[in-house]
């Protein structure tokens, strides 16, 4: 059983009956949010990875919250950081084999993270950090 | 972009076909047709259809790895190697939204390695290198 989402609404509405209510209009979202330990793992590793490869994080930092956030999810989930940022048929079997684990093979050979976590220099959206702290993410993603 | 990417670009070996139903609805009057789109994969399994595996060829466009040890940088454009895996097809009847399939293996001939020229992996996508027919 893969169920691709971590959100679902489901929305409950009357229906137009002459017994009619007041639109009774329930949305339950259930969201599990990923350990503060697979957080601080993920965010570890992005600092150090972004060192080691010569990449910078965006300069938009929310950008940054967001995919580290993703990443820790699916560590928690599946037990490899799968990358957030694509849609996959079967999961378990893609954290098996490996090519979209973080750093996934595109990033690895090419540095090319369509995440925007990892930014070359020359890339527009670059900023020039290398780090980010858990306050950080924790500030840019408490609206989610 | 590339999140829906993965299912929505039909792939070679897919084959798609459209059939028409014609159903009449409850609700309105007039009939409707629906139309279904069915996805049959065509192809072998553990081999790729379109390229085969052991397959000599040369990289036809501009790419550079940072992945080999030792090596900061290599410009694969013009290298030749063979295809040793398409990553795409896992373990009997798993598929893989991998995006750069092909893993080929190049031998550099100009870049030592720690025993004779420098053997490396890289990954590539079907339209970045072209068959080498010739023996």
């Amino acid at each position: 059983m893969t169920s691709q989402a971590s959100t679902f609404a489901v929305s409950v509405s009357s229906a137009p009956s002459p017994l009619r209510r007041r639109g009774n209009f329930s949305v339950v979202r259930a969201q599990v949010e990923p350990s503060d330990k697979s957080i601080e793992i993920m965010r570890k590793f992005s600092e150090q990875y972004a060192r080691k490869s010569g990449t910078y994080f965006c300069s938009d930092k929310g950008v940054t919250a967001v995919v580290i956030k993703g990443l820790a999810d699916h560590k928690d989930s599946l037990g490899a950081p799968l990358c957030p940022c694509r849609h996959y048929d079967d999961k378990a079997a893609e954290a098996a084999q490996g090519f979209w684990n973080c750093p996934c093979v595109p990033m690895r050979e090419r540095k090319e993270c369509h995440c925007m976590l990892f930014l070359t220099p020359d890339n527009d959206f670059a900023g020039n950090e290398q780090t980010i702290t858990l306050d950080e993410i924790k500030e840019s993603t408490e609206n989610m | 972009m590339s999140s829906i990417s993965t299912l929505a670009t039909p792939l070679a070996f897919m084959k798609t076909t459209t059939t028409r139903r014609n159903s009449s609805s409850s609700s309105s009057s007039s009939s409707r047709r629906m139309m279904t789109i069915r996805c049959d994969v065509e192809g072998e399994e553990g081999e790729s259809s379109q390229t085969k595996i052991g397959a000599r060829v040369r990289v036809k466009v501009p790419l550079k790895v940072y992945h080999v040890p030792k090596v900061p940088e290599i410009d694969l454009t013009g290298r030749e190697g063979h295809i040793k895996q398409n990553v795409s097809f896992w373990k009997d009847n798993k598929r893989i939204s991998a995006n750069l399939p092909y893993k080929v293996e190049f031998i550099a001939n100009d870049i030592q390695g720690p025993r004779g020229p420098l053997k490396f992996v890289a990954h590539l996508r079907d339209d970045e290198f072209e068959e080498l027919l010739s023996e």
